[in-house]
């Protein structure tokens, strides 16, 4: 278990590693002089020359990635050249309102994909197995951007039941009851497409389980068949569910892209997307660093929750 | 007067639905096992002895569409499953072939054992991990005290096996159905498990249907013998006759493509020809297309199982009914 | 009885030891039983050959501004599915955008398959290093949420349709990639890449005599299952302004120009948001239909 913990830790160092020299090298790849694209065609020359000095841009590229790392570590990302403050607390502010609706969807999409699997799995081939694997194919196949504004239709526009963007209403001190009122369109929208993956995934896993000779050990000792499925099948399921933790939390991070968008909320997704078209480079190259962490971080934690759930990790 | 069976089959039909039509897995087979005897069922792969033993306990994916399967003098049959749930793993056990894969990855064995004594003999948690040591010391565990908190995949193969065996055995059932139980085993360790079988019926004259292909496993260990071709018993009876004199040409086939059947330096001889496939199985007797004896009556003709003496059944056209032998 | 023993027990047990196989079987007569897969290949049939004769068929001009028919709701005499913010007709938008974003999903999916098989092939045949240093790199890149990936690369290439093209075919080599090693890997475990090997056939001999043959199954179940991907990727870097950019127009950016106007006129959004829904769920039905058909072990892996 040692070995395994540090063999994990080792590959992700790497990984990260890897992840900073690309995340560097970003504005790097950028055809042109950067600093004329960031500042745009009406720059004075002396603002040019002054932004590649205070950028380190006349430096060779080692020693400017090893500056840029060291301060990427100190916790200096750089400024941002629209809004003229630092990156990193803002980055940090609008990542925690990502984590908001990232966190509230995978609540929706663990709780109804886990049981709309098991409920397919032990209706195997009958008419609510087929209707829900209709529904995933369905949910799998709409982007999220799309149902979303068909959302704000419906439910905003027309029935008025909801508020169609934001986290909290413009005027008025915040609450977790207005938040809440907030999240549930983005957070609806930003599950479907998880939960769907999470219904086939446990599906087919609860029928794999199911077919395998412990099952029928436990029936042939007289276990009770509603027993087996929860003592013995949904564990097994549930074990292997947690390697799809990983997978999960990148389709919530890249779908929150899109559902920021269209709902402005404030999260890190829909800044990015602002900053890009704004070219401000020290935004993107932070939002990108900081996902690309986390996710790097909660695939480490994924693969070391799973060997804690299985013994036959565990004790290895 | 001779004892009554505790197992009664009569008639039994089990048939599943295949891309390839209807498949006849079990076709009418009749069968008794008596308190204490070990009965072995012997065929090739596909011959439906699993799907007769999975349909005695009910557990078949497959449809039972025909017969009886009384057991005690009640046909488990039309039993509610609820009243089933109760008969399996405390009256009959049944064990399986693969012991890496019939035991709960993430279960502690002694949990694994605890559930049939904690659901039939309604023992509370301690007790039942108090009894499931002292099962696995009778399997001869070694640290069986210990052992009750390990997981499955910290065991050896053979180990595994006999983890099965005690939690099969746990209630003390009056008949336990093993599957191939030592077919995934090594050699060596197949013997021991024999051997832990053997003595198990003896410690608790629980009856025992064995499931297998290998007929030295049969020879070591069955009081009795029951041959299956194609979803039928084509031959059973007392082990030692019918290795000494096989009546079906089968059997005959069968011994003489094992080094346990054929007499000493001749030399082994597989049947030629493939088992019928589903729907393939025509009139007349299943076996003619590969049988060596087949007469032009036999492509057309089912012959019917027949007594022949010592309590020796055939199903066979060339062999003469014994008039004497009581109707069961 | 019970279902709860179902996939592998007895029935397959019986059947199995029947096993022959007939034609009934063979995948291409799994694939046409299908019928959500077959339904899923009429779309994009019907939707390509749509595309393709979008300059011969009747259709208003896509660009053609008219201000006094803005906003027109579909069934309108002259727009059977209405009219944008400008004036311009949806059908003819959304057929002409067809063009745009069928041919981005088919040249992002044909690069990011070549770089990806490429990778997946060497990394797989001749493992060691080799296979390390690949698979360190696809480590990489799949530490990025995938469409943050797509978003660094647009923003370092600039927005615009190729760049988001190049983008969403970088992010996805790693599918392929690591989908081709592991079909390679179950490939040289098979004996008669021993026996080629022992007869003295050279890498490149066995490499596209024996296992790109075997690849050619597993590529177009990734191919099929990866396009619907790219279709609703490329839609969304376009829709937040990072793809198509005006004149060009795709799915992503006629949802984007609606947006603005989902108060007055909904029709503007619904259509090509249908139209997305529509063709990426026949390319993931036929995908899986695909999948079943060719290769029930891929069921489930990747994304």
């Amino acid at each position: 278990m040692r070995r395994y913990i540090t063999q994990r830790l080792l590959s992700a160092v790497i990984v990260l590693f890897g992840v900073s020299i690309l995340v560097f090298m970003v504005l790097h790849l950028t055809p042109g002089d950067p600093v004329e694209i960031m500042l745009g065609p009406t720059a004075r020359p002396g603002d040019i020359e002054r932004l590649r000095a205070e950028l380190g841009l006349t430096d060779p590229l080692p020693v400017q990635y090893v500056r840029w790392v060291s301060r990427a570590l100190q916790g200096d990302l750089g400024r941002s050249i629209q809004l003229n403050r630092p990156v990193l607390p803002e980055l940090l502010s609008r990542f925690q309102a990502t984590l908001i609706l990232a966190v509230a969807a995978a609540i929706i999409a663990f709780s109804l994909g886990l049981l709309l699997g098991v409920i397919s799995a032990v209706n195997h081939n009958k008419l609510v197995d087929r209707v829900v694997a209709g529904f995933a194919m369905l949910a799998v196949s709409m982007p999220a951007f799309w149902v979303g504004m068909i959302g704000i239709v419906v439910f905003a526009v027309n029935l008025r039941w909801l508020p169609a963007s934001g986290m909290y209403p413009p005027q008025g001190a915040p609450s977790w009851g207005k938040l809440l009122v907030h999240l549930i369109m983005p957070a609806t929208t930003l599950a479907l497409v998880p939960m769907a993956v999470i219904a086939r995934f446990t599906r087919s896993q609860m029928l794999e389980v199911l077919g395998q000779e412990f099952v029928l050990t436990a029936r042939a000792k007289g276990v009770p068949r509603a027993r087996v499925i929860v003592d013995h099948a949904f564990g097994n399921t549930l074990v292997a569910l947690i390697t799809l933790l990983g997978l999960e939390a990148g389709i919530l991070l890249a779908g929150a892209v899109y559902v920021e968008t269209v709902f402005a909320w404030p999260g890190i997704g829909s800044l990015m997307v602002e900053a890009i078209l704004k070219r401000d480079f020290p935004i993107v190259q932070g939002g990108v660093l900081v996902i690309a962490t986390s996710y790097v971080l909660i695939n480490l934690l994924t693969d070391l929750l799973h060997a804690a759930a299985d013994p036959r990790i565990r004790v290895t | 007067m001779p004892p009554e069976p505790i197992l009664r089959v009569r008639g039994l039909k089990t048939q599943f639905q295949s891309a390839a039509g209807v498949v006849r897995a079990v076709d009418g087979v009749d069968l008794d096992i008596y308190p204490g005897e070990i009965v072995g069922i012997v065929g090739e792969s596909g011959s439906g002895k699993s799907a007769l033993a999975y349909s005695i306990l009910r557990l078949t994916s497959g449809r039972i569409v025909a017969g009886e399967v009384q057991f005690r003098g009640q046909n488990v049959l039309e039993l509610r499953e609820a009243e089933m749930e109760k008969l399996r793993g405390d009256r009959i056990a049944m064990i399986f072939q693969d012991p890496m894969t019939s035991l709960n990855p993430l279960m502690r064995i002694g949990t694994q054992i605890g559930e049939a004594l904690r659901y039939h003999l309604r023992l509370g948690r301690r007790a039942a991990a108090a009894k499931a040591a002292a099962l696995l010391q009778a399997v001869h565990l070694p640290d069986a005290e210990r052992r009750v908190h390990d997981y499955p995949h910290q065991l050896s193969g053979g180990q595994r096996q006999r983890v099965v065996i005690a939690m099969g055995m746990s209630c003390t059932p009056d008949l336990l159905i093993a599957d191939e139980p030592t077919t995934a085993l090594d050699v060596t360790i197949q013997s021991q498990i024999l051997n832990l079988i053997s003595e198990t019926r003896q410690r608790t004259s629980t009856a025992v249907l064995l499931i297998t292909h290998d007929l030295g496993v049969v020879a070591q260990l069955c009081d009795r013998v029951a041959v299956m071709y194609a979803g039928q018993v084509v031959e059973q009876g007392r082990t030692a006759d019918v290795f000494a004199d096989p009546q079906h040409p089968y059997t005959i086939g069968l011994l003489r493509s094992t080094p346990h059947g054929r007499r000493r330096g001749e030399p082994l001889r597989p049947i030629p020809g493939q088992p019928p496939r589903p729907g393939e199985i025509a009139a007349g007797c299943p076996f003619a297309p590969r049988c060596h004896l087949a007469e032009a009556r036999c492509q057309h003709q089912a012959p019917d199982l027949i007594h022949i003496g010592g309590g020796r059944q055939a199903r066979c056209l060339l062999r003469t009914e014994v008039a004497y032998e009581p109707a069961p | 009885m019970s279902e709860i023993s179902s996939p592998t027990s007895a029935a397959n047990q019986v059947a199995g030891a029947y096993a022959g196989r007939r034609a009934a079987d063979m995948p291409l007569a799994r694939l046409v039983r299908n019928r959500m897969a077959m339904l899923g290949l009429a779309v994009i049939v019907v939707v390509t050959m749509l595309a393709l004769l979008a300059p011969v068929l009747p259709l208003a001009d896509p660009n053609a501004i008219n201000t006094s028919a803005r906003l027109k709701p579909p069934g309108s005499p002259d727009a059977v599915l209405g009219t944008d913010q400008l004036g311009r007709d949806i059908l003819s938008r959304l057929i002409w955008g067809a063009r745009v974003s069928l041919l981005v999903a088919v040249l992002a999916a044909g690069i990011a398959l070549s770089i990806g098989t490429l990778i997946g092939v060497l990394a797989g045949y001749f493992g060691g290093l080799i296979d390390n240093v690949f698979m360190r790199l696809i480590d990489v890149l799949l530490a990025f949420p995938y469409v943050l990936l797509a978003i660094a690369l647009v923003s370092a290439l600039g927005p615009g349709l190729i760049n988001a093209m190049i983008a969403i075919a970088i992010v996805n080599i790693s599918f392929y990639a690591r989908n081709v090693r592991s079909a390679v890997l179950s490939v040289m475990s098979m004996e008669y890449i021993d026996a080629a090997r022992a007869a003295g056939a050279s890498h490149l001999r066995i490499i596209a005599l024996d296992i790109l043959p075997n690849m050619i199954a597993p590529i177009m179940v990734l191919v099929s299952l990866n396009i619907g991907w790219m279709v609703t990727e490329t839609a969304g870097l376009s829709f937040v302004g990072l793809g198509a950019q005006p004149p060009t127009s795709d799915w992503g950016s006629m949802l984007a120009d609606g947006r603005r106007f989902i108060l007055v006129a909904p029709h503007a959004i619904m259509m090509p948001g249908i139209a997305i829904v529509l063709l990426v769920f026949a390319f993931n039905s036929l995908g899986d239909g695909l999948r079943d058909a060719l290769d029930p072990r891929l069921r489930e892996g990747g994304r």
